[in-house]
């Protein structure tokens, strides 16, 4: 059983991700902030995490440093809405990312990105 | 060395005058010559300190000599003494009117030849040392000039700078403002999409089976549960309400930011000035905001201002933008469920001014870091999405271009900016 955390500020996101994904395999949790994201790496037994990088509060950068640095094995992937050069080298500078995927997002892109993310899992283990 | 030249008819004269000088007084070059003519001609070819001059003589007299010397700028701060017999006092009181700075009468009487003489010497210094200081000045006020018409240039600038980094911060935001809504629509509609070629795809198994007339064993049913259960088409009927829902809100939103921005930045008055409703302002502005708020972060507003300010909109809305994004990420810097952004608006009936004020329950400043708030490209955050122009350009546009007020305090309990505006 693949489990994916899904981490966006926006309640919208997280519902149109959690409908594309909904005839998958997959188990998904939705988190709309860091500690409840936090509270989902801690309990659950998570193997990948899409994050948005702009969030009030504990941003997704920040996010996603935590989760390299306390669990290593999870497969981080960023997902943001500024999709201009200048932030993609900021942000690929401040954290280690699998996949870097930007809003507007293609749907079947997701799905691929995550499952290629699986595979590339089962390979490493 | 000090240059005198002495002109008198009398030869006598000449030599018991430069006598009487060339004993007394030291570093001193006396030229002595009669003929007041070929004095003027020495005078325009050489420069004195200070000129001895008889009135009345045969061929021009000292007054005709001091209307020549007038005509000659090299000879300005040269001193003049007239001598002057008790007969010509209507004579004398014509040198001084056309420039002579003393005189001494005839016979002379050494001491006091000596002293007018010494005197004339002692002020001619003062004089030209006058002379030199005010070109000196001259010269540095011209530089200064220069440096002034640079450091506009430079200032100007530095304000080009400033907008264009508001200008770049509020693009990021809107990016993402615009982004977010874009990203759900379309994955919404990419849903729609399947669901759609589902639906359809029943709707014909149906539509086959009516035609042909219901005539199997159940197998048409079968594939049609079939369908809906690839479909998961219950489970899409519940929710496909909610579906557009979300695709109406989302298209709203951006929608919205659109219009906002439009009111935000209006290109055409970029330069003008024109009278402003800080109600509307804090209106845009807050909408424009919109995605920076969260479940945890709550604006209040409690607009009573009646008076309008004046100022230039894209301005006024720019730094009011700026003031209230600080507003929200000082919450953003605190671990709390529950941050207040209090924006008010009150007219002063007392002093015909207008407030503003924008409460945070945020991280706070402490003094050091209040003293260094307005300075550009200061800021406690980290990350470079953070520019540090915000309370610059707030206090440009507020304190300097529209004459007001920017108050800061802060403590532990968050911030309060007051801004007070002339009406």
């Amino acid at each position: 059983m693949i489990n994916i955390l899904f981490v966006d500020d926006e309640p919208h996101v997280l519902n149109a991700i959690r409908r594309s994904f909904q005839r998958t395999d997959y188990k998904m949790y939705f988190a709309e902030n860091a500690q409840m994201a936090e509270f989902f790496l801690a309990s659950k037994n998570i193997d990948i995490i899409v994050s948005d990088i702009m969030m009030p509060g504990i941003n997704g950068i920040e996010l996603l440093n935590y989760a390299m640095l306390n669990y290593p094995k999870i497969i981080r992937i960023a997902l943001t809405g500024r999709n201009d050069i200048q932030s993609a080298f900021e942000i690929l500078e401040e954290v280690e990312v699998y996949k870097y995927v930007t809003k507007p997002w293609d749907k079947d892109e997701l799905k691929t990105i995550i499952q290629e993310a699986i595979s590339q899992k089962k390979d490493n283990v | 060395m000090k240059k005198i030249l002495i002109i008198d008819d009398s030869r006598m004269i000449l030599e018991v005058a430069k006598n009487m000088i060339k004993s007394n007084i030291e570093d001193v070059e006396v030229m002595v010559v009669s003929d007041p003519l070929e004095g003027v001609e020495i005078l325009s070819k050489e420069t004195f300190h200070l000129l001895v001059l008889d009135i009345v003589m045969p061929s021009a007299s000292g007054m005709e000599v001091l209307r020549i010397i007038n005509t000659i700028p090299a000879l300005k701060t040269m001193k003049t003494i007239m001598f002057s017999s008790l007969n010509d006092s209507k004579a004398l009181s014509e040198c001084f009117r056309l420039g002579a700075y003393d005189y001494i009468g005839k016979p002379l009487d050494v001491d006091e030849f000596l002293a007018r003489i010494n005197h004339a010497l002692s002020e001619y210094e003062l004089t030209s040392t006058l002379h030199e200081t005010i070109e000196k000045l001259e010269v540095n006020n011209k530089e200064l000039e220069n440096l002034n018409v640079q450091l506009k240039e430079a200032q100007g600038q530095l304000i080009q700078r400033e907008r264009l980094a508001g200008i770049g911060n509020l693009a990021a935001g809107l990016a993402h403002e615009v982004n977010n809504p874009l990203g759900f629509i379309k994955s919404n509609v990419s849903t729609l999409r399947s669901v759609s070629e589902g639906i359809l795809d029943i709707y014909d198994v149906m539509k086959n089976m009516i035609i042909d007339g219901f005539d199997d064993d159940g197998a048409s049913i079968g594939i049609v549960k079939d369908r809906e259960e690839s479909v998961d088409l219950n489970g899409i009927i519940e929710d496909i309400d909610d579906i557009f829902d979300d695709v109406d809100n989302g298209i709203e939103r951006i929608a919205v930011i659109i219009d906002a921005l439009q009111k935000f930045s209006n290109i055409q008055s970029i330069e003008e000035s024109e009278a402003i409703n800080v109600n509307e302002a804090v209106d845009i502005v807050i909408r424009l905001l919109g995605g920076y708020l969260n479940s945890d972060i709550k604006v209040v507003t409690d607009l009573q201002a009646t008076q309008e300010i004046y100022g230039n909109a894209s301005d006024v809305n720019m730094a009011l933008y700026h003031v209230v994004k600080n507003a929200i990420e000082a919450i953003g810097e605190i671990d709390i469920t529950e941050g207040v952004v209090t924006i008010s608006t009150r007219d002063r009936m007392e002093d015909q001014k207008v407030d503003l004020m924008i409460r945070d329950s945020g991280i706070g400043m402490d003094s050091e870091v209040i003293h260094h708030s307005i300075d550009p490209f200061f800021t406690t955050k980290s990350g470079g999405a953070f520019v540090g122009m915000g309370l610059t350009t707030a206090y440009n546009c507020f304190v300097k271009d529209m004459n007001g007020q920017l108050d800061i305090s802060s403590d532990e309990t968050g911030t309060l900016i007051t801004i007070t505006l002339p009406v």
